[in-house]
């Protein structure tokens, strides 16, 4: 099986395969931290810090940790996920967009968490991979 | 006002024997898409449902011992955490007129707004209830770098109500979406479950003209 390539491009370009408002909430997030931040930020958010909800269950999960490790597990270890990387290497032409879709659905399905949620931290961690090359990127502890 | 009663819904997620209430959603178009709250859905749409409507007339009286529902699965659409905002998708189709969705740029402090909501539904109590409040004011809360419009209205909400529809009269529109109650985090007690810090008489909400970037 050949490899899953990670393409590069500017955040930018990866947060525009994303709905418009996620694209401009994020970039706004980013103005003040790190990208990796930024993701965690994203997906860890429930509004206002200073606002009691009205409602809903409280969410416990150690979310952050376990959603980097499941993205980590998809990037570097080619035992995981296997069927989706052999889905995408059957596209004549992975997108961007097609693999921010394929490896929300599959993480959020692995974990737990709709892949609507999780597309624009994928985004941001695939930004950084693009950038800085798989294998630094796995090797990175 | 007969509308709201098809409108406006229990959020909920099926368990083995029963269907926990989460909160409140409404209806924003004809396909059957629903507006609630990030922190009322949870991250997963596993057994997330709707209950249909259990009224058609708002001064009918709602039997609360009539446990019956009729669950609708939905599916996440889109979800906005740093606004707390969620579309939901069910298989429905709304053949009646729906208020089109504003903003409270549209409304000013001291106007009337109607809430329309399920308080207390997460303890097991299924009553659609209807209140008015004045806007006491029109704030900007930032939350991880971003500001976003809210109202705070003169009136006290309970849980359950997160979700609900902010009606304006004025205008026929959909002004905002009910978040919650201010109370800084920290110092926070416990009272039989309650914390008194949410216990005042103003409630937060979001303007609704983020939910159209959503949809």
């Amino acid at each position: 099986m050949s490899e899953l390539k990670i393409p590069n491009g500017d955040i930018d370009d990866w947060l525009s395969e994303l709905k418009l408002y996620q694209k401009n909430t994020v970039l706004k997030i980013l103005t003040s931290c790190s990208p990796e931040e930024a993701a965690e930020i994203w997906i860890t958010a429930t509004g206002h810090e200073n606002t009691i909800p009205f409602g809903g269950s409280r969410d416990t999960k150690p979310f952050w940790d376990k959603f980097k490790a499941e993205f980590k597990k998809f990037i570097c270890d080619d035992n995981s996920y296997a069927e989706e990387k052999k889905a995408l290497m059957a596209e004549s032409s992975v997108t961007k967009s097609i693999l921010i879709g394929v490896i929300s659905a599959a993480i959020g399905a692995a974990i737990g968490y709709t892949a609507t949620l999780l597309a624009p931290a994928v985004a941001i961690l695939l930004c950084t991979v693009g950038k800085i090359g798989k294998n630094a990127y796995c090797k990175d502890g | 006002m007969n509308i709201f009663t098809q409108l406006v819904l229990i959020v909920g997620r099926v368990n083995p024997d029963h269907v926990q209430m989460l909160g409140t959603g409404f209806i924003v178009n004809n396909d059957g898409y629903i507006v609630s709250t990030r922190h009322v859905v949870g991250a997963e749409d596993a057994n997330l449902v709707v209950l249909a409507p259990h009224v058609a007339n708002i001064n009918a009286f709602q039997d609360l011992s009539d446990t019956t529902c009729r669950p609708v699965q939905v599916k996440i659409r889109e979800m906005d955490p740093i606004r707390d905002l969620v579309i939901l998708k069910a298989d429905l189709t709304f053949n009646g007129k729906i208020p089109s969705i504003g903003s409270f740029d549209n409304d000013s402090v001291g106007d009337e707004i109607g809430i329309f909501g399920f308080p207390h539904c997460v303890e097991g109590r299924r009553a659609l209830t209807f209140q008015k409040a004045e806007i006491g004011a029109k704030v900007l809360l930032e939350s991880s770098g971003v500001k976003s419009k809210y109202a705070v209205i003169n009136v006290q909400a309970r849980p359950g109500q997160s979700g609900s529809m902010i009606f304006s009269p004025k205008n026929n529109t959909i002004s905002g979406v009910l978040i919650g109650a201010w109370a800084p985090s920290g110092g926070a007690i416990s009272l039989g479950g309650i914390n008194p810090r949410e216990l005042h008489q103003t409630t937060h909400c979001i303007s609704a003209e983020y939910i159209k970037e959503m949809l």
